[in-house]
């Protein structure tokens, strides 16, 4: 309780309040921007956060996450172009909505399902992270080694089309996290090049791989001649729904808004997959199913609620258990070490004052976020007409200075360079990145733990160290349960995004 | 149209320029991340520098110091304590620059292959670092001769800590007893050859022992693993456990004995080994200034002069007393020798590791 007063005095330090006002306007942006998700627009600020103290760096990674995350839907509303990969659902309703010229609607009905959903997940962060951190201290090693396989098993869930492309791409990821020195002090594969000896850094390789491949994708579709500018519409009509219809959703919003807690918590499914289930939700339990993508409200605070949802549910195991619940999530945890906040019991103990006023500028950040996008969220969608020609320049200048800040070291340029072409390939042939990243992640960390575990069973063979733990027979039988979640996941997905037709451009699912 | 497309620039661009700024602003914060080291001082420009016997033209410009650590630990720690006073001594801003990875080399590296110039210098740790090079299947290519040792900062001894909620044992010799009868892992801060891990090779060659140890990652790690009841308990540093002596909860601990010549003064009431009853063993981490082997001598004397200054500063001192450093200041040779005497020893313990 002490922790939570004075973490409101670190919330409302000036820098803080500033940090969470750019993040808000900065994410939805960023979100409606097509070509930047959030996991990318995270990915390139990270560098800009390392002169902030860690309260206001980190509130404010935070509000971008969840304010992107809206963001696209506007995009995804008005030019049926989802910003994000979360909101290729809204463009099914959004988008006839706004033919039918009630654009200001729709986006006022995202506005609204957006906040109660990312709301309410926040609240579930204030509530369930700090009983499961309380927990964490009954994980070790040998719990750490089995979580991190356990992460593995998502790649199949982060792999999109083809799961032996996400395979392919977990396996360069782990190879690349075998680089550098062993847990027990050999150096690996660094051909001798003390440069290697630490070993891929991960943000880098991230930009290099999310930042830098887009832009050469983009670039050379310009090239091209392909033009991925849509038309854009007339905006009219009544912002705020009426309080009738309101209420009639209501419930709605508040069944897929726990739906997207839930996805959210699981550790690789994020909030592309929260918007189908709430969509395909929506649509099983609406009285006028057949109204579905012709603009029907419900076909819009479905998904938003719940993909809004996910982003709070994601933080759960994030600031825990250090295991991201998303690919964005991910890329927060890069964050959340550069800052020296180690995940775990301690960042609600030791660094209680920060963590809470992070998770309160998450639960703030939801509020302003509607606040922000009742006043300019109609104008929000002009920044997805900035020409290419200025967009990349801008993009591949922040995505250098970035990867050079990270330890002001040439070799994390050269890295996010080779990610740069590696991700270039990978998007070619259609192989996903998020994986990669998953594995230069869970890599390092399966090794250690790995390591550790073997040193703790003290001269036990392993297996029988870990069976004997029971939490670890618990994370066995999760893994072997996540084996075919994924697959039974991408049906749904897949079965809903086939029913629903087409959904115009995405961004790369990141 | 147009206009709006002007509009829409200026305004993407205004975010861009926001961000930066705000970033600047918050920079001023004294417990930010990286590079803020330059803040607070500022406004007291040094009375110090004054009395610098300067008879050369140094520094002219900022100076980094390259920390092989990451924020927030132990070695960050004592890093940006003495960058904080070298600055107020210098005059210029004084940086600290996080290189973590590669079992510190990423960053020692850095600092041999610098310019000898002052202007790039690095922080150490010893034994760490005579392991670092020494253990052969790492392939450092780098002897402690490859570095300029300018003065040793900080001495944090080794103490063996227990849960207080996990442990029922109370004293070392109860500790050593049951390590006797059960196959026990001690956490440690580091690998192979890390302060933590010689002084448990130390007790076990001391002893007959085979304690293992858990030649953990980091301190956190170690501490996580024995606050939860995973391990027996941890060899740590002072610095590292200061602040949990008074804890009650989760975090409640037990500091069973000192591995040091003497009591410590941050921990009075704890014994060292000898006290305990056996014979002696020192151990600790011990963390210093050092530069390029081609570091300019001139540079060098002026560095360990105003070290020398700074070891008087009572500001210093309480800014130590509040972390719980324990100061261990040797200079130029005597820290030399100091490494010497360090590679000496770890040589003889190769067996013990294996190397």
């Amino acid at each position: 309780m002490e922790a939570l007063i004075s973490s409101f005095v670190n919330l409302f330090a000036p820098d803080t309040l500033i940090a969470l006002m750019v993040g808000v306007c900065g994410g939805m942006v960023i979100g409606a921007l097509p070509g930047l998700s959030a996991t990318m627009g995270i990915a390139l600020l990270i560098p800009v956060t390392y002169g902030m103290n860690p309260a206001a760096a980190l509130t404010m990674l935070a509000a971008i996450y969840t304010s992107a995350i809206y963001g696209g839907s506007i995009s995804a509303i008005l030019i049926h172009t989802p910003g994000t990969p979360s909101s290729a659902a809204t463009c099914l309703d959004g988008y006839p909505m706004t033919q039918k010229g009630e654009a200001l609607h729709a986006i006022g009905l995202s506005t609204v399902s957006s906040c109660i959903g990312g709301f309410l997940s926040a609240i579930a962060l204030l509530i369930i992270a700090p009983l499961l951190a309380k927990v964490s201290l009954a994980f070790s090693s040998s719990e750490y080694f089995l979580i991190a396989i356990f992460g593995l098993t998502l790649i199949a869930s982060l792999a999109g089309k083809s799961v032996i492309k996400g395979l392919i791409a977990g396996a360069i990821g782990l190879m690349a996290g075998l680089i550098g020195m062993s847990p027990d002090a050999y150096a690996r594969f660094t051909f001798k090049m003390p440069a290697l000896l630490g070993g891929i850094s991960l943000i880098p390789a991230m930009i290099g791989l999310f930042s830098i491949s887009q832009v050469m994708i983009q670039a050379e579709e310009r090239g091209l001649g392909h033009s991925t500018v849509k038309e854009e519409a007339k905006i009219q009509g009544h912002f705020l729904p009426p309080l009738k219809e309101f209420l009639g959703l209501l419930p709605l919003i508040l069944k897929c808004s726990v739906v997207g807690i839930l996805v959210g918590i699981l550790p690789g499914a994020g909030g592309d997959i929260a918007s189908w289930v709430g969509l395909n939700m929506a649509k099983g339990s609406s009285k006028t199913p057949q109204l579905f993508g012709t603009g029907h409200p419900e076909g819009i605070a479905a998904p938003e609620a719940a993909n809004n949802a996910v982003t709070g549910g994601a933080l759960i195991p994030l600031l825990t258990l250090g295991i991201p619940g998303s690919s964005t999530a991910a890329v927060l945890l890069g964050g959340l070490t550069i800052h020296g906040l180690q995940p775990g019991y301690q960042l609600f103990d030791k660094y209680a004052d920060v963590t809470y006023a992070v998770i309160l500028g998450f639960l703030a950040a939801n509020i302003i976020m509607g606040l922000v996008g009742w006043a300019v969220g109609r104008y929000v969608v002009k920044v997805s007409k900035v020409p290419l020609p200025l967009l990349i320049p801008c993009i591949t200048v922040f995505s250098i200075l970035g990867s050079y800040a990270a330890s002001q070291n040439m070799t994390d340029v050269y890295v996010a360079v080779v990610f740069g072409m590696i991700g270039y390939l990978m998007r070619k042939y259609g192989v996903p990145p998020a994986p990669v990243v998953l594995g230069l992640i869970l890599g390092p960390m399966a090794d250690n733990h790995f390591y550790q575990a073997s040193r703790m069973a003290n001269g036990v063979p392993l297996v029988n160290y870990m069976l004997s733990r029971p939490i670890s027979v618990g994370i066995m039988v999760l893994i072997v349960l996540a084996l075919f979640a994924p697959v039974i996941s991408k049906v749904i997905a897949k079965k809903y995004q086939a029913k629903f037709g087409d959904v115009g451009e995405s961004a790369e699912d990141v | 149209m147009k206009m709006k497309r002007i509009l829409a620039v200026a305004l993407s661009a205004c975010m861009a320029l926001t961000m930066l700024a705000s970033c600047g602003n918050n920079g001023k914060q004294p417990n930010s991340g990286n590079n803020s080291n330059t803040s607070a001082n500022n406004s007291t420009q040094q009375p110090g520098s004054a009395s610098t016997p300067k008879t050369i033209d140094w520094p002219k410009q900022g100076i980094s110091i390259i920390c092989p650590f990451k924020a927030g630990g132990g070695m960050d720690l004592s890093t940006r304590l003495t960058a904080k006073y070298l600055e107020k001594y210098l005059g210029v801003t004084v940086t600290v620059n996080n290189v973590e990875g590669g079992n510190s080399w990423t960053g020692w590296t850095q600092v041999a292959q610098a310019k000898g110039d002052g202007y790039t210098l690095g922080f150490a740790n010893y034994p760490a670092q005579v392991a670092g090079y020494l253990n052969p299947s790492a392939g450092i290519p780098f002897t402690y001769k490859d570095f300029a040792s300018i003065a040793n900062v900080v001495s944090d001894p080794n103490i063996l800590v227990v849960s207080a909620n996990h442990s029922d044992i109370q004293t070392a010799q109860e500790f050593i007893e049951y390590a006797k009868n059960n196959s026990i892992v001690l956490g440690t801060g580091g690998g192979a050859g890390c302060d933590d891990d010689v002084t448990i090779a130390k007790i076990n060659d001391q002893l007959g022992l085979s304690i293992e140890s858990g030649r953990n990652a980091s301190t956190a790690e170690s501490k996580a693993a024995m606050l939860g009841g995973h391990i027996a308990g941890v060899i740590a540093n002072v610095s590292e456990y200061y602040g949990l002596v008074d804890s009650t909860g989760d975090d409640a601990i037990r500091i069973l004995c000192i591995f040091s010549d003497k009591r410590n003064d941050f921990l009075p009431d704890v014994p060292t080994w000898t006290e305990c009853g056996y014979d002696e063993i020192i151990g600790g981490s011990d963390r210093g200034l050092i530069g390029p082997a081609n570091l300019d001598p001139d540079v060098k004397a002026l560095l360990i002069d105003t070290l020398k200054q700074i070891e008087q500063d009572p500001d210093f001192q309480a800014d130590a007393v509040t972390q719980g450093m324990s100061i261990g200041m040797k200079y130029g040779d005597d820290f030399e020798a100091f490494i010497a005497d360090t590679e000496a020893t770890m040589t003889e313990m190769k067996p013990l590791f294996g190397w």
